[in-house]
């Protein structure tokens, strides 16, 4: 117990730097571009306040989370087993297609089946999407890197015809009906009165209703959970944790590692495709292709959390939750270029990257191992 | 200029003292490494470094290389007082280090690796002539013949070795360390490894020399230092000593290194390998029974490790069969083969044996963690696991006995012992087991043989593939020769000696 702590203690040093030299970095940048940088703090602080407070924050700071928790576990889950999932999008994308076509045939069930039904396709799409690429790697040694890449053009494509074409509900915009009342996820807090009628909501006071923060960050909650059950308590865990640390010697063992690759893929895309539970099933009540390319783009910063939480179900949750901060900053930024809060990210991630390999040198010459 | 005059004066006082490490202690988050150990090395001598696995061996001389900072105690490097530890700075003071695990690029030429990080430019450019020029003259000027335009990939290891020492002495390097050379090289090249350091002794050089091998320390050094439990426990003038005592300074106590066994009581046939062909091996064919050790001698690079491979379902065999216990495992991985009762020791731990990132406990089930005892319902059981874990470290003294610390933190002698602990445990019908000694020091080697001996007095079947002569010579009950990837002869172990082997091994007929 003892080294547990002082494994995250260690762990969490390189991010917690790399975090305050990414803050210095983005003030000098903001000083750089013409303002008073602790004008902007000022300013950002007082904006946070206003209106709803900071009760309000705190609930967009959770709802951009949310997607982020899904995609960095994915990510993790590929990592750990020595693969790079950057398909994120693609697999998004599908889950959220057959997602939302599921909630909208199954309007008529009633939401003790039709919810389950939807989590499942979702899970399932994105699965089944990414495990392409696992076995093509498995069973063709092709680099799942450029294969992920490929799948999210045929992604993109599959999803604009589908929602253009015989799926499309009436209208000029390509998108599927709304899903059935009986297939929404509840909003965490209650909506104020005269909006958005339709939606669910569980009336938690501390939260704003005008936030579409849901339910489904508590699937996300749940799903960190399952990924650290899987990765250190289960026999399957322990074999892909092999084959990701060492390939050949897995296999001595008897591991299969074509097994281990695609059904870790399997694994990383049905988190991934997790995420339109919150899409279609928590935020948008519907698929639409222009909203759903834009959210499963999230699926990018979903790497960077995953790196920054140091592919660690705790870390990613952490991490998911300061990128939804600096997410949600970006909006309270006033007349600063909201830019400067991809740049944060992008800062965060260099010297993230770069502060572990440093900080790893530093140990390993002292002979500390984490 | 007084001041270069009395540092002048200051340097030739200590003239003959090349290094002078001093109460060096270190300690690793668990284990203490070093605790007042010390070395002195003349100039020009050729000093070994003796001790058990995990004695501090490895961890002393990385930090005379800079690569770790001691806790406490001083080290001089020709009378001059480190202050800093890097390797560069270590460089700078005429230090160099080859590893027992080699740092050369493999896709890159032999003169691209001596002068990597040095490379001599023609303009911008980097000037490849002028580089093959100065590595083929130091492969005259010390003997160490090497091809400066062969890709390093492409050469066996002794080359490979060749060419971490013309790195090493590259760079002008007065005092060489050697970790562990000879471990990986074949007989012939163990000589010419020793040719080159006495013409490298002759030329004025220093070298620190590890090795577990007490007859390559007779016949190498000129004085030898041992460790024990991370601190010196004596020095010796190398000729004054016998490699008995050696072995009872390094260990403590008297060390029998001769095993002694039963004859062979043989049964049915375990492994059976008709006409098996395979890329680099065959047609071999031959059995191995209940209760027997067969021996496979052979200068490495005969075919054995293509063998093995087929052995133990990493390599498809194209032509003939392999059975374990009379099922045909011809076309199966490696799952079925442990299935059907295999354990093996591999060739290369790191490689094959051992997630270095896993704890000494999680590798300890490595290949075993699908037992009922280790498994419930998908979930690992830690307790099984540490229980079983804590009794293979007891008794084949593992060292640290810490099951919760990282395999690659051991010492290669001590992840070695982790790999024997963790296949014997299988209780399997064949064992095959590969170089099983390599590395480890002479108390445990005795440990070893006597374990690989109780398995056959089991009743397992014994495969042993060893370079080591001797190691053959006294466990196995048959030999058989590999030359060219075929069973070149078979020698029961009362005719077989090593002169005849010697033949075999080398091609011709006895
Ligand atoms: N980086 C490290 N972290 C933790 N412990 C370490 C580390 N490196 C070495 N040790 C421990 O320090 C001790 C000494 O190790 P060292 O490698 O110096 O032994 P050695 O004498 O070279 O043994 P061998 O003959 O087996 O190579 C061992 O118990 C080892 O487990
Ligand atoms: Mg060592």
């Amino acid at each position: 117990m003892r080294r547990l702590g002082h494994t995250i203690l260690l762990r969490s040093i390189p991010p917690a730097l790399a975090l305050g030299a990414a803050m210095i970095l983005g003030l000098v940048i903001v000083a750089a571009a013409g303002h008073n940088p602790f004008g902007v703090m000022r300013n950002v602080v007082e904006a946070a306040q206003r209106s709803y407070g900071l009760r309000d924050d705190l609930a967009y700071v959770l709802l951009y989370a949310t997607p982020l928790i899904f995609t960095g576990l994915s990510v993790a889950v590929a990592f750990r087993a020595g693969l790079f999932n950057i398909g994120g999008l693609g697999q998004v994308l599908i889950a959220s297609l057959l997602c939302g076509y599921v909630g909208w045939k199954l309007a008529s069930w009633p939401a003790i089946f039709a919810v389950p039904a939807c989590i499942t396709i979702a899970a399932l799409g994105g699965a089944a999407w990414a495990a392409i690429a696992g076995a093509l790697k498995a069973w063709r040694g092709s680099h799942e890197v450029i294969i992920t890449i490929m799948l999210n053009f045929c992604a993109i494509a599959i999803t604009d015809s589908l929602a253009n074409g015989p799926w499309k509900a009436q209208g000029m915009t390509p998108q599927l009906p709304e899903i059935g009342a009986c297939a929404k996820l509840p909003r965490l807090g209650a909506h104020p009165p005269g909006t958005e009628a339709g939606a669910p909501a569980i009336g938690i006071p501390l939260f704003p209703g005008h936030v579409q923060l849901n339910a489904s960050i508590f699937i996300a909650l749940l799903a960190a959970a399952g990924v650290w059950v899987l990765l250190f308590k289960t026999v399957r865990g322990y074999e892909l944790r092999a084959v990701g640390h060492n390939p050949e010697a897995a296999r001595a063992a008897g591991i299969s590692v074509n097994r281990v690759t695609i059904s870790a893929m399997a694994i990383s895309g049905a988190l991934a495709g997790l995420a339109a539970t919150d899409f279609v099933m928590g935020k948008n009540y519907n698929f639409r292709q222009d909203d759903g390319l834009g959210y499963a783009r999230g699926a990018f910063i979903g790497i960077a959390v995953s790196l920054m939480g140091q592919n660690h179900p705790v870390g990613i949750l952490l991490a998911a939750i300061l990128f939804g901060a600096m997410e949600r900053t970006g909006f309270l930024l006033g007349d600063v270029p909201k830019d400067i809060v991809m740049i944060l990210q992008a800062a965060v991630i260099l010297f993230v990257i770069s502060g572990n390999e440093l900080f790893g040198r530093m140990l390993a010459r002292k002979g500390v191992t984490t | 200029m007084p001041s270069v005059v009395f540092r002048r004066a200051a340097w030739s006082r200590h003239l003959n003292l090349a290094i002078e490490m001093v109460g060096i202690d270190k300690r690793f988050p668990r284990v203490v490494a070093n605790s007042a150990a010390s070395l002195t090395v003349a100039e020009g001598e050729i000093h070994a470094l003796v001790g058990e696995n995990g004695a501090g061996k490895s961890t002393l001389m990385k930090i005379l290389y800079g690569l770790y900072a001691p806790d406490a105690g001083t080290v001089r490097v020709m009378g001059k007082e480190m202050r800093t530890f890097s390797p560069a700075t270590s460089i700078a003071a005429g230090i160099g280090m080859v590893h027992q695990h080699f740092m050369l690029v493999p896709t890159l030429t032999v003169a691209e690796n001596v002068v990597l990080g040095m490379e001599p430019r023609f303009g911008p450019w980097f000037d490849s002539a002028q580089a093959e020029h100065e590595v083929a003259e130091m492969s005259t000027r010390f003997g160490l013949a090497v091809e400066p335009r062969a890709k390093v990939e492409s050469l066996p290891v002794g080359v490979q070795q060749r060419v971490e020492i013309l790195k090493v002495l590259a760079r002008g390097a007065k005092v060489l360390i050697l970790d562990e050379p000879t471990a990986v090289l074949t007989p012939g090249e163990i000589e010419e490894l020793y040719a080159t350091l006495a013409k490298l002794k002759a030329e004025g050089r220093t070298v620190v020399l590890i090795t577990h091998k007490l007859k390559e320390v007779k016949a190498a050094s000129d004085r030898l230092t041992v460790l024990r439990r991370g601190a010196t426990v004596g020095t010796a003038v190398t000729a004054e000593v016998t490699e008995e005592k050696i072995a009872e300074m390094m260990v403590g106590r008297a060390v029998a290194m001769k095993v002694d066994k039963k004859t062979a009581k043989p049964g049915d046939g375990v492994l059976s390998v008709k006409g098996l062909q395979a890329a680099g091996v065959g047609p071999v064919t031959f059995e191995v029974r209940a209760g027997e050790i067969v021996g496979i001698a052979g200068v490495e690079g005969n075919g054995q490790s293509e063998l093995l491979e087929c052995l133990s379902g990493l390599r498809a065999s194209r032509i003939g069969s392999v059975a374990l216990g009379g099922i045909d495992l011809s076309r199966s991985g490696p799952s079925a083969w442990f299935k059907a009762g295999l354990a093996i020791i591999p060739e290369d731990r790191q490689k094959r044996g051992l997630v270095g990132e896993f704890t000494v406990a999680d590798n300890l089930v490595l290949g075993r963690h699908r037992e009922a005892r280790f498994v419930k319902r998908g979930f690992v059981r830690a307790a099984a696991r540490d229980a079983e874990a804590a009794g293979l470290v007891k008794k084949f003294d593992v060292r640290p006995a810490e099951i919760a610390v990282e395999a690659q933190t051991l010492s290669g002698g001590n992840q070695q012992k982790a790999i024997i602990a963790r296949e014997v445990s299988r209780q399997p019908r064949l064992l095959i087991a590969a170089h099983p000694t390599r590395g480890v020091d002479i108390g445990a080697i005795e440990f070893i043989h006597k374990a690989i001996v109780s398995e056959r007095d089991r009743g397992a079947a014994v495969l042993l593939v060893s370079s080591e002569l001797s190691e053959i010579l006294a466990l196995a009950d048959r030999v058989l020769v590999m030359y060219a990837g075929q069973v070149a002869g078979e020698l029961k172990s009362a005719e077989a000696t090593e002169k005849k082997i010697g033949v075999l091994m080398a091609g011709a007929k006895l």
